[in-house]
């Protein structure tokens, strides 16, 4: 009888014992699982941030959720700010306002009011896509910007993921606030533009000029219900200013209006203390989750063995030489490690979701994060060393059997 | 040949020296010629396993493998393996049992399993210890014709205080009488 026969049929004859141990090593498997994802899906955020400004304007929040909710596309839709404080902004950016020393190079306007499949529509002008100097453009691989009604330019993925091209007319939900749960009726846009690709949340982003915007919220909502502004309202500014001009600015807005303001690269680096910190914690704890693990196919092993003691010295006996049960014992940790793995992966993959839902902003939208099955790999490989190691526990103890003693009296 | 002689004094021993489980301190055991504490472990281990059957007092059997698959533990021969195993345990009458789990046979059942086993694959010697101390009248028979039975080339050695299958043994050694 080969050694893997032997060791399938170890499993399958001792089904309760193998199903208790599946079960706790897969659970180990889910657990790990679930935490390195969600560890990746989070520190995605850091790679897909959108790049292009200083400064954010939005309504007074989180740093972090201003910082997630404008340039990561993540989270509920976010409160209102009054348009008119974007147009004073302008002025100082023309040196026509007030506070002179505000420093702000550019403003650019930025507005959600619709979603195409699960892609956020953006409303915005020119100034999204020209930056102020030394910062790059944002350049377009096709066509040119929306200016006119019912236009729209659309990142480079979904351009290549949902087929679109120039000329296509795409159909967009309104999407108007967050108390707003009612269907809007559909509109459709022109596509004039697609982006260049830019390896961040733009890609997956579109944009139309923030008069279309406003009229979608006209032709839906009335002003009373969006806002003590009606519709002259924006989600965020993004600004560009120097840098030695931020304590202007942050007086002006955070004292004197109803906004705030945030500072990117200061938001960022909390963002990633706090990820940094979340990394820590998450490895460690997948690291207990997995010893668990181990630990338990050990007991497993060793418990098993203890009982099988005297068979495998009647194996021994009857010619089954030492690297023969070695072999049997090293699958029964392969075949109880890719066992566990594989219901490990399906608990993972039922679990993620609800995990996300209930993580809620915790977690970016996997839309333009990617969150695979396939980021627990690592997990896996842990675990079927560990289970073979583990396996292999029973065949140190062997060694050291005395096979003549062990059936003597038999 | 029956080996007999009161408890604890090397009957035991000597099977396992014969099979080679553990070496002797002093001297030597030569079985076809080849010098056992010469031989590798895993040589030893491929004698025993190519030459040499064992049956055990008891607990001969692996408890979570069926009588059929326990009968093929020892045996090689591709393809052929399972009808060998099927004509041993025909031998000692335990083929209609051959799908049962071997944890829920009797200790006279689990013998002729032992026996069958060793059966499946032809031997040149066969170590046989107590093979019966526990066994009533007929599965004691059962037992000692399937081991009588053996072909003539092979070479029985059994240890045994059983005195009811003394007189089916043309050559019986007495320890007491040695020491």
């Amino acid at each position: 009888m080969t050694p893997l026969r032997l060791a399938i049929l170890n499993l399958t004859r001792r089904k309760l014992t193998t199903f208790f141990a599946v079960l706790s090593i897969s659970i180990s498997v889910a657990s790990s699982g679930l935490l390195l994802r969600s560890y990746i899906l989070s520190n995605s955020r850091l790679a897909t941030l959108g790049k292009g400004c200083d400064a954010v304007v939005g309504a007074k929040n989180s740093g972090i959720e201003i910082l997630l909710g404008s340039l990561n596309g993540e989270g509920d839709f976010p409160d209102f700010v009054p348009y008119a404080l974007f147009e004073s902004l302008r002025k100082e950016q023309h040196g026509e306002g007030v506070y002179v020393s505000s420093g702000i190079k550019s403003v650019i306007p930025f507005l959600y009011f619709g979603k195409f499949k699960n892609y956020r529509v953006i409303g915005t002008d020119e100034s999204f896509f020209k930056r102020p100097q030394p910062a790059p453009d944002l350049d377009f691989a096709q066509g040119t910007w929306a200016a006119n009604p019912d236009e729209v330019v659309i990142g480079s993925y979904i351009a290549d993921k949902e087929n679109v091209r120039i000329g296509d007319y795409i159909t967009v939900s309104p999407w108007l606030g967050k108390s707003e749960e009612r269907k809007f009726p559909e509109f459709k846009l022109k596509v004039t533009g697609i982006l260049d690709r830019t390896k961040t949340v733009w890609d997956y982003s579109l944009f139309s000029n923030v008069k279309q915007a406003q009229d979608i919220y006209r032709q839906n909502l009335d002003s009373a219900k969006i806002s003590i502004w009606g519709y002259n309202v924006l989600n965020y500014f993004l600004i560009y200013t120097d840098f030695g001009s931020r304590k202007p600015l942050t007086d002006l807005i955070n004292k004197r209006t109803v906004a705030q303001v945030i500072y990117v690269n200061e938001e960022i680096s909390k963002l990633e203390g706090l990820l940094s910190s979340g990394k820590n914690l998450g490895l460690f704890i997948t690291l207990m989750i997995i010893l668990l693990g181990g630990l338990v196919v050990s007991v497993l092993m060793i418990t098993r063995f203890d009982a099988m003691k005297i068979q495998l010295a009647v194996l021994r006996a009857i010619g089954y030489k030492k690297g023969e049960i070695a072999k049997w014992l090293l699958w029964e940790g392969i075949l109880l490690g890719v066992t566990s793995c594989l219901a490990g992966a399906l608990f993972d993959m039922m679990l993620f979701p609800a995990l996300k839902g209930a993580i809620g902003m915790g977690l970016p939208e996997t839309v333009f994060a990617s969150s695979t099955i396939f980021q627990s790999i690592p997990i896996w490989i842990i675990t079927i060393a560990a289970t073979c190691i583990a396996a292999y526990i029973p065949f140190v103890i062997f060694n050291t059997l005395n096979v003549h003693d062990s059936l003597r009296g038999l | 040949m029956l080996i007999k002689g009161p408890s604890g004094i090397g009957k035991t021993t000597l099977l396992h020296l014969i099979a080679g489980l553990f070496l002797p301190d002093e001297g030597e055991v030569i079985i076809g010629g080849k010098a056992l504490g010469k031989l590798s472990d895993n040589e030893r281990s491929e004698l025993r396993r190519s030459s040499v059957g064992i049956i055990f007092q008891k607990l001969n059997l692996i408890e979570h493998l069926t009588v059929l698959e326990n009968a093929e533990l020892q045996a090689r021969g591709g393809k052929d393996l399972t009808g060998k195993s099927m004509n041993a345990l025909e031998k000692v009458g335990m083929s209609a049992l051959s799908g049962q789990l071997s944890a829920s046979l009797s200790l006279g059942e689990q013998q002729r399993v032992a026996v069958a086993r060793v059966l499946s694959f032809s031997p040149d010697i066969v170590l046989a210890d107590e093979p019966t101390s526990s066994l009533d009248e007929n599965n004691s028979n059962i037992i000692m014709d399937s081991l009588i039975n053996l072909p003539e080339e092979t070479t029985l050695i059994t240890v045994s205080h059983d005195h009811r299958i003394e007189k089916r043994f043309s050559r019986i050694i007495n320890f007491s009488e040695l020491s």
